[in-house]
């Protein structure tokens, strides 16, 4: 093995195809795919409209019976919740829109603006989100109190509390597979 | 366009590039068949579903490579693909289809391949599936000039590696 001609006519040698594939079965699955994309959009808006009328609602509500401090922890915790699952969708929309037949280099800068992004996300938003949900969960717990039993009112502050903790683990996990991906991005050039 | 006409251009878009795609991505993978059957799947679901928006602004193979190289460079991104290629540096290759010297040589090529920067690799990749170097310029977004200088240093060190077996 010599010279680069040497491991060109290797490379031509290589017999081995692909014969699991077929365009009918690609074309087939590329329609599938975009009836999913479509019908998880759809189901995305019924989600973020739909928690958007109960938030309203719960607010009527509690207005109503006096009980506006509760209301407000609620809402706040509602809200947050809210406006993280619509920052996540904007983010797959954002995505979706870069365009993959641009060069390899504008592609990259695109995905790394797009990284870059979702970086402030995680280390800026993310975390007023939080303080905001906790703060919420702070605010309407007392104002339970004497509407749940005492076993209630403990499952409640403990069910909060893992859920707060395991959403906490599982952003920060997906955070550190962006934040790697934004470096291996740094390096194309 | 309609459906039928789209589909025999489909077909006949999968029966030119199909295999090339393939091996480019096969290359990229350190040999996985498996991951580059998967990937190369990708490429050819995107240019279903682009193929109504694709204009002849760039030749179709251009779109094609664009696309190729684009898909390959995320695909490893994923986790679970990631550790896959991690764990296979040297893949199996059918026995029956390459003598044991090319086999080995083989796997030796796709190695050094994987010593190179991304985009070096597929630059090279390219290379070897007899893309020209003014079509590689446009996939990559660099200039001809640059893309006959990094060809140059690549063939250097492919060679040497291979030679010394330095991987």
């Amino acid at each position: 093995m010599k010279e680069f001609e040497d491991l060109q006519n290797l490379w031509n040698k290589q017999t081995e195809t692909d014969v699991n594939r077929s365009p009918e079965e690609i074309i087939k699955k590329a329609e599938i795919t975009i009836k999913k994309v479509r019908q998880k959009h759809l189901w995305t808006i019924a989600v973020l409209c739909t928690t958007s009328a109960i938030l309203i609602t719960y607010f009527l509500w509690f207005s109503i019976y006096r009980l506006q401090v509760f209301a407000l922890g609620l809402g706040m915790m509602a809200g947050v919740l809210l406006l993280r699952s619509a920052v996540e969708w904007w983010s797959h929309v954002r995505m979706g829109k870069i365009n993959s037949n641009l060069t390899l280099l504008d592609y990259t800068e695109k995905m790394q603006s797009f990284y870059t992004w979702r970086k402030k996300i995680h280390f800026i938003f993310t975390p007023i989100i939080y303080v905001l949900y906790f703060s919420g969960f702070v605010i309407a717990l007392p104002e339970l109190e004497p509407y749940v039993s005492k076993g209630m009112y403990w499952y409640i502050i403990i069910s909060g509390t893992l859920f707060c903790v395991g959403f906490a683990f599982y952003i920060f996990r997906e955070a550190k597979k962006e934040i790697k991906t934004l470096e291996f991005l740094k390096g194309v050039k | 366009m309609n459906r039928k006409n789209r589909t025999d251009e489909f077909n006949e878009l999968f029966d030119r590039y199909y295999a090339k795609v393939f091996r480019l991505c096969r290359g990229y993978f350190n040999g996985n068949s498996a991951v580059a059957s998967d990937a190369a799947q990708e490429v050819f679901l995107k240019v279903w579903e682009h193929s109504d928006s694709f204009k002849q602004e760039s030749n179709v193979s251009t779109w094609i490579y664009r696309i190729a190289v684009n898909t390959c460079l995320m695909y490893l991104r994923k986790a679970s693909t990631a550790r896959e290629i991690k764990t296979d540096k040297f893949p199996d290759l059918p026995a029956e289809t390459y003598p044991a010297e090319q086999e080995e040589k083989l796997k030796l090529m796709y190695a050094c391949i994987q010593k190179l920067d991304e985009t070096g690799k597929l630059i090279i990749l390219m290379m070897l599936e007899g893309v020209s170097y003014p079509e590689i310029a446009s996939v990559v977004g660099i200039s001809e000039e640059n893309v006959r200088v990094r060809i140059h240093r690549i063939k250097i060190n492919l060679t040497k590696c291979v030679q010394h077996e330095r991987i």
